[in-house]
């Protein structure tokens, strides 16, 4: 291998401009500024119950004391994971540190600031060796990263930091940190589907189907019984002339496992209430993962393992 | 919801370029969409504030956002530190050069991917690459050398398997 090839391999696959659907590119970046702003708002609406929190906190220290400490900025279980460690500050503090002792290397990291909606510049390091950057401000739950083995080893105490700046795309390194800026930094360790905390269910749902009204034609499978949370259901479907994609939707969290001719495909697992559509994995992807195989126009058994659903899920081949 | 200003004919003029970039991450056309959507719909926010030619600032976040929190959400690949059956393949049947070496790519950790990308695609520098994906040029340098190492043992296997 020289380098001539690699440039040349990498010109060739880039190809010729994919078609320019301009129209449908806006509305998919419109949809995602929206979900943004919604998550936003919801960020700011856990933001004021955290301050209430601490002021109620700070008001009533007699009562503070006899207490435990309460997490005011991540859940106890927070996107799939058991926070262990956490620390939070605010401008013009720009960095916080925590410390573990790992007891295994699946940990993930997350971090999480509050600017006003600002985009800001986060840098994580470990036992004060830089790890990586990334961003936060704009989703409540930015920069998660899994670690991996080589990151750590198990048993010994490992510090976490994370510092926070102005993300300025012409500066190499984060500016100063906005005031009124809060961030804070979490370790969390992956749960199982069985042993995690869901948080409180809301009154209502919002439905899935909307999130599915792409062209048909397509195969559904669905339902939407609050009070058989754990099942398995099986049918038989006649696939087109064509390789499916298959995706899952649902409303509530749980895990979906869904299976071609016994053979998982697809694993979707979730931790909200929000009505949310798993990736639509494509046919070759999908038996790639897998080693399942399914002929285009041949019958397949599809099967679909419900684990703590609560609310309205579909799978869609289509 | 109103458009910022320049922005709409930014993502006319800049997307198919982006996309190239994205494809060359992905590997994919729907993620390379998806990818190229949640990177404009990020700087949309941030518009107001972008200073000269967005399309770098655009191409951080595309690379950041593919490098980071991507991890979780996508289920389409996952490198692993053991390079796969290449496959029994007689002298006959080996794969051309390109073709292999474009799968050996898509077997590299995306960190990897994206510099390979960003350094011989982008044709960046080692700086404009850290610059782009927000760390060091020390640790650019060694992605790239891993990479590199890694598709050139890529290749010795391979080859190896196809030939001898």
């Amino acid at each position: 291998m020289n380098l001539t090839d690699l440039t040349d391999v990498l010109r060739d696959h880039a190809g010729p401009p994919p078609d320019a659907a301009h129209g449908p590119r806006m509305s998919g970046i419109r949809a995602k500024v929206r979900a943004s702003r919604r998550r936003g708002v919801i960020a700011a609406a856990v933001s004021l119950v955290a301050v209430l929190g601490v002021t109620f906190a700070l008001t009533a220290p007699a009562q503070r004391e006899s207490e435990p400490a309460v997490p005011t900025t991540f859940p106890a279980y927070h996107a799939g994971t058991r926070i262990v460690a956490q620390a939070a500050d605010r401008a013009p503090a720009h960095e916080v540190s925590v410390q573990v002792v790992p007891t295994r290397r699946d940990l993930r990291v997350f971090t999480r600031c509050e600017a006003g909606g600002r985009e800001l510049r986060v840098r994580v390091t470990v036992n004060g060796m830089y790890s990586h950057e990334t961003t936060c401000g704009h989703q409540p739950a930015d920069g998660v990263v899994s670690w991996t083995a080589e990151s750590f080893p198990v048993g010994s105490p490992v510090t976490f930091g994370m510092s926070v700046g102005e993300s300025d795309v012409t500066q190499p390194t984060a500016g100063p940190i906005p005031a009124g800026t809060a961030f804070a930094l979490a370790i969390g360790e992956e749960v199982p589907v069985e042993d995690y905390r869901f948080p409180p269910r809301p009154e209502s749902l919002s439905p899935v189907d909307p999130l599915l009204s792409a062209p048909a034609p397509r195969i559904d499978l669905r339902r939407a019984d609050r009070d058989q949370p754990n099942g398995t259901w099986r049918t038989t479907v006649d696939l087109p002339d064509r390789p499916v994609r298959i995706q899952v939707a649902s409303n509530t969290p749980g895990r979906i496992q869904v299976l071609a001719n016994g053979v998982r495909v697809y694993d979707h697992v979730k931790w909200t209430y929000e009505a949310t559509t798993g990736l639509s994995l494509p046919q070759d992807l999908w038996e790639k993962d897998s080693g399942a195989k399914a002929e285009v126009g041949a019958a397949v058994e599809i099967t679909v393992i419900a684990e703590r659903t609560s609310g309205d899920w579909a799978v869609v081949l289509r | 919801m109103g458009v910022p200003e320049g922005f709409e004919e930014f993502v006319a003029g800049a997307s198919p370029r982006l996309l190239r970039t994205a494809f060359l991450l992905t590997r994919d056309r729907g993620h390379a969409e998806d990818l190229v959507q949640t990177a404009l719909a990020r700087a949309w926010r941030a518009w107001r504030r972008v200073q000269g030619d967005p399309e770098p600032y655009v191409r951080r976040i595309m690379v950041n956002t593919y490098a980071t929190w991507w991890r979780r959400k996508w289920r389409a690949e996952h490198p692993t530190d053991v390079l796969p059956d290449a496959g029994g393949a007689s002298p006959e049947a080996a794969v051309d050069q390109r073709d292999w070496l474009w799968r050996a790519l898509g077997r590299l950790p995306r960190r990897q991917r994206a510099v390979i990308v960003l350094r011989f695609y982008e044709d960046l520098t080692e700086a404009q690459a850290a610059h782009a994906l927000g760390v060091s040029v020390g640790t650019v340098k060694s992605q790239t050398s891993k990479a590199l190492a890694r598709l050139r043992l890529d290749d010795t296997i391979t080859r190896e398997e196809v030939w001898r």
